[in-house]
């Protein structure tokens, strides 16, 4: 009997060893499946506007790649930074590692970005930065270098009397400056031929208003760069109905389908476009690495591509001109 | 040490052996079946896949059949072929709008139909769309290649359309070439663009996994579909893309993450697309490791199941294994009579402890009779000291010391007397049954002593023993007996003086001592008799008879031991005592 009891206990042993052994391996597989929990706070959500559904589909798509769970929580009007706010506050109740942010302005949502990071959550900016580096991991197009690549390829267009004009969008904005910086320095010795730089406050109709004049007072201006899309297509809005394009050559930065159109008739002769679904993506790449505890590059630059009317629809580029 | 004793057991043993057993056996199977099963994973996973890939072609190839049968129908309608090449046609316009809104009605998936002439007329959807002036088709490849192929069907790659004004939309283009009916030639060519969404939407329903997707590739190896197209095209990721045209088999490629994913292509014959599965090699292994889980499962459930037996198997045998142990405990305690093992059937066990029982039945038999022996021994000494112990020979003895000291032979009395007292100190204080031949001879020599002082002129006695024999033992009264025989039946019936010589010595081992006397001698017929218990020689007389002698050698002795004696009338008797050489200790032993 007392065998018979000995006999059970070592069974009962050998058999709880294989269990212990087994739960350890499943426990481990466990571990692995916990999927990281990352919000993404772009600064609108519109169906209509092609650059944050194209960041929103990389980020989608990064998601699916890395067992990602991602949440969107997004203004549905550009620019409502009080609303973003109140989704950054929403976002740390919800407990995510990682908080993606776009930050809609440059220095009124530090203090939202300052929560965050309290709440012992990761934060990655996407496109912006704000005033202070607190950020894992910032993911964007490299402004000055971007500039320097319209720069460069405005030089293609400089003959012997060109006349330059800048249209810029916001004074102080990070961009404007970067920009204007790049696309100086793109110019070289040619830079001594920018006669004017003008602010159009991000605003279609300001740009146009502001080029009607320019080209009054300064009619022998003969290239024009605008250094965002509203700048741009304002600019171009301009120039086409002074039925100036054929002797004012324009490039820019950004695009839509009126950009392209008028790309396609000639008006605007380079447009520098960005990657944002390549920037969706690598912003939730970094968020599923930082969540997993991994160190990530603190700066990741997003490449720009330059397209003229003969390089819009070679496939490298329909997919950044026309995300869907 | 109960624990150390315990791990030796047959139970443990057998659990040990039968679990390890099973384990190894476990995983062997497991290590061969994982690495089957693994094998067999990836073949159906790219079964699955190209299964899921064949689908997605099938549903793209009813498009290009309805697009082909669309295309014949327009291309062939003489409505077309007029509006295209002769001017001056008013009712056509209103005639190819209706036809061409029922086929856009009908299929929402079918996104512009436009007719273009090489002398500049066109017709798109519904006649009023205008055309974009900037448009270029001319430049576009899919155009060039459809100019190029004449009136067969052409499909382009996904793309943007850019020949309505103002609208850019993804799509996929079927061309075709439309002949003029007076040139024979192909002068013009249709366009149906299939809106892009209708492949998307194909290729994203596909669930390969968790993380796996279809991708699309063109016969020059362009993207037509991918999940990831804008990473690929920047150059941010890689993908096999004309390696995959030209095989035909799954292949595994390995990341930039480091991530091993499984393609599985499938080329479609009408379109000349490859369609391509992709699946994540760490998504099978989880299920690969499921498998394995089971395993562990069913290993656990097999040791269960093996510890379970050897614990049925090992009671099978310890159990009746126990039960003799118990039987030998209680025989090595002493009892035999009642002991036995009662174990059924026909095994070893069982055929063991028959032999047991037969064994203990047969110590069981040998201890009786030694008790009886022991018994008979006991008697048989008693007999002999009952008869040293003869009154007759006492009183005797005192009457001739009386008559000595009567008569002032003091000498003689106290030799006499310090005879009888060492005769009795041997006869009554030593209760040993073994004696040296020394002490036995000593005792002998007291008898004869005063046997001597009585018949003074009747007995003489000479003794010559070895002296190597003098420590060897031997049974007490023996000689004494056979020297009183001697006296009585041989000595005391002759006229003249009788000797009684005894020798002893060693012979091949043992020991022979002979009484031999010079007296009247035996006839054969009353030797024959000397060892009948009844018979009036051999029977008590006096002392100690012949036949208690015998039976007591044979008793300590053996068989083969004893008495031998040898007579002729007239001339004497000789009896020749054999008994093995024997040193004390070897009797302590014995005992």
């Amino acid at each position: 009997m007392k065998i018979n009891k000995n006999g059970i206990i070592i069974s009962l042993l050998m058999l709880s060893v294989f269990f212990l052994i087994a739960a350890l391996i499943l426990s481990d597989e466990f571990k692995t499946d916990k999927n990281a929990k990352v919000i993404l706070i772009p600064k609108v959500y519109d169906e209509s506007n092609d650059f944050w559904m194209s960041l929103i589909s990389g980020a989608k798509s990064a998601a699916k790649e890395f067992q990602v769970e991602l949440t969107i929580l997004a203004p549905d009007v550009e620019n409502d930074y009080e609303k973003q706010k109140e989704y950054i506050c929403e976002a740390i109740r919800q407990k995510p590692d990682v908080i993606a942010l776009t930050p809609i302005m440059y220095s009124e949502m530090t203090e939202e970005a300052k929560k965050v990071k309290e709440a012992g959550i990761k934060l990655i900016l996407i496109d912006s930065k704000i005033d202070e580096e607190i950020e894992e991991s910032y993911i964007g197009t490299n402004n000055i270098e971007a500039g320097i690549q319209l720069g460069t390829k405005m030089l293609e267009y400089v003959k012997k009397d060109t006349k330059i004009a800048i249209v810029s969008h916001v004074k102080e904005a990070s961009t404007a400056i970067e920009r204007e910086k790049g696309v100086r320095e793109g110019l070289g010795k040619e830079e001594g031929r920018i006669q004017t730089v003008l602010y159009s406050n991000s605003d279609y109709d300001q740009a146009y208003i502001l080029t009607k004049q320019l080209m009054q007072e300064h009619p022998d201006i003969d290239l024009i760069v605008g250094l965002n899309l509203y700048s741009t297509v304002g600019v171009a809005r301009a120039i086409n109905e002074m039925k100036l394009g054929r002797k004012v050559n324009i490039v820019g930065f950004d695009n839509d389908i009126e950009g392209i159109r008028y790309l396609e008739s000639g008006v605007i002769n380079a447009l520098i476009v960005q990657k944002p679904f390549n920037m969706g993506y690598f912003g939730i790449q970094k968020a599923a690495e930082a969540a997993a505890g991994n160190a990530v590059e603190r700066t990741i630059y997003s490449e720009t591509e330059i397209i003229t009317v003969d390089n819009i629809y070679i496939s490298e580029n329909q997919k950044l001109l026309f995300p869907f | 040490m109960k624990k150390k004793i315990h791990f030796k057991s047959i139970r443990t043993k057998m659990i040990l052996y039968f679990s390890s057993l099973v384990l190894l056996t476990i995983t062997i199977f497991m290590f061969f079946s994982i690495n089957y099963t693994k094998d067999n994973l990836m073949e159906n996973s790219a079964e699955n896949s190209r299964q899921l890939i064949e689908q997605v072609n099938l549903n793209i190839e009813n498009y290009i059949d309805y697009m082909e049968n669309i295309s014949q129908v327009i291309i062939s309608s003489s409505n077309v072929k007029n509006y295209l090449f002769h001017s001056g046609n008013g009712g056509l316009d209103s005639k190819l709008e209706e036809y061409f809104q029922v086929v856009l009605k009908a299929r929402k998936d079918i996104y512009n139909i436009a007719l273009y002439g090489d002398n500049g007329r066109y017709f798109i959807n519904d006649g009023k769309a205008k055309r974009n002036p900037y448009a270029r088709l001319e430049k576009k490849e899919w155009y060039q290649e459809a100019k190029a192929v004449g009136s067969d069907i052409v499909i382009s790659s996904s793309h943007v359309q850019n020949m309505v004004d103002g609208d850019y939309k993804w799509v996929v283009t079927f061309s075709r070439g439309v002949v003029n009916p007076q040139t024979m030639k192909v002068e013009g060519l249709l366009m149906i663009d299939l809106n892009y969404d209708v492949i998307n939407d194909l290729c994203g329903a596909i669930s390969l996994g968790k993380k796996g997707y279809v991708y699309i590739l063109d016969q020059k190896g362009e993207i037509v579909y991918h999940p990831q197209q804008q990473l690929i095209l920047s150059g941010v990721k890689k993908e096999p893309l004309e390696e995959i045209i030209n095989s035909e088999k799954s292949t595994s490629y390995i990341d930039e993450n480091g991530e091993e994913k499984i393609y599985t292509p499938f080329q479609s014959v009408k379109t000349g697309w490859t369609i391509v599965g992709v699946v994540y090699t760490s998504e099978l292994v989880k299920n690969e490791k499921t498998v394995q889980y089971m395993y562990i499962g069913l290993g656990s459930v097999l040791t269960a199941l093996a510890i379970l037996l050897a614990f049925l198997m090992s009671n099978g045998i310890t159990r009746p294994l126990k039960q003799l142990k118990a039987a030998m405990k209680e025989v090595q305690e002493g009892k035999f009579e009642p002991v036995y093992a009662a174990v059924k059937g026909d095994n070893e066990i069982a055929s063991l402890n028959r032999s047991f029982n037969r064994m203990t039945e047969h110590i069981d038999e040998l201890m009786k009779k030694n008790t009886t022996e022991q018994a008979e021994k006991r008697k048989s000494e008693m007999k002999a000291l009952q008869s040293q112990i003869n009154p007759h020979f006492l009183y005797n003895t005192l009457d001739s010391i009386i008559w000595m000291i009567e008569t002032g032979d003091q000498e003689e009395a106290i030799l006499m007397t310090s005879a009888l007292a060492g005769f009795f100190r041997q006869a009554i204080g030593k209760s040993d049954v073994f004696v040296t031949i020394w002490e036995e001879l000593e005792y002998t020599k007291n008898y004869l002593i005063i046997q001597q002082m009585r018949y003074k002129d009747k007995i003489d006695f000479n003794i010559m023993v070895n002296q190597d024999i003098m420590e060897c033992m031997i049974i007490k009264l023996v000689l004494q007996p056979l020297v009183e025989n001697a006296l009585y039946h041989g000595l005391k019936y002759k006229e003249e003086k009788g000797t009684i010589r005894i020798t002893g010595y060693q012979q091949r081992g043992n020991i022979v001592i002979k009484v031999m006397d010079d007296g009247i001698g035996m006839d054969q017929e009353t030797l024959k008799s000397i060892f009948h218990k009844k018979s009036r020689v051999g029977g008590r007389y006096n002392g100690v008879g012949m036949v208690n002698i015998q039976e007591r050698m044979v008793l300590y002795y053996g068989e083969g031991f004893g008495l031998f004696v040898e007579s002729e009338v007239g001339i004497g008797t000789t009896v020749t005592v054999t008994l093995p050489y024997r040193l004390s200790e070897e009797i302590n032993e014995d005992k």
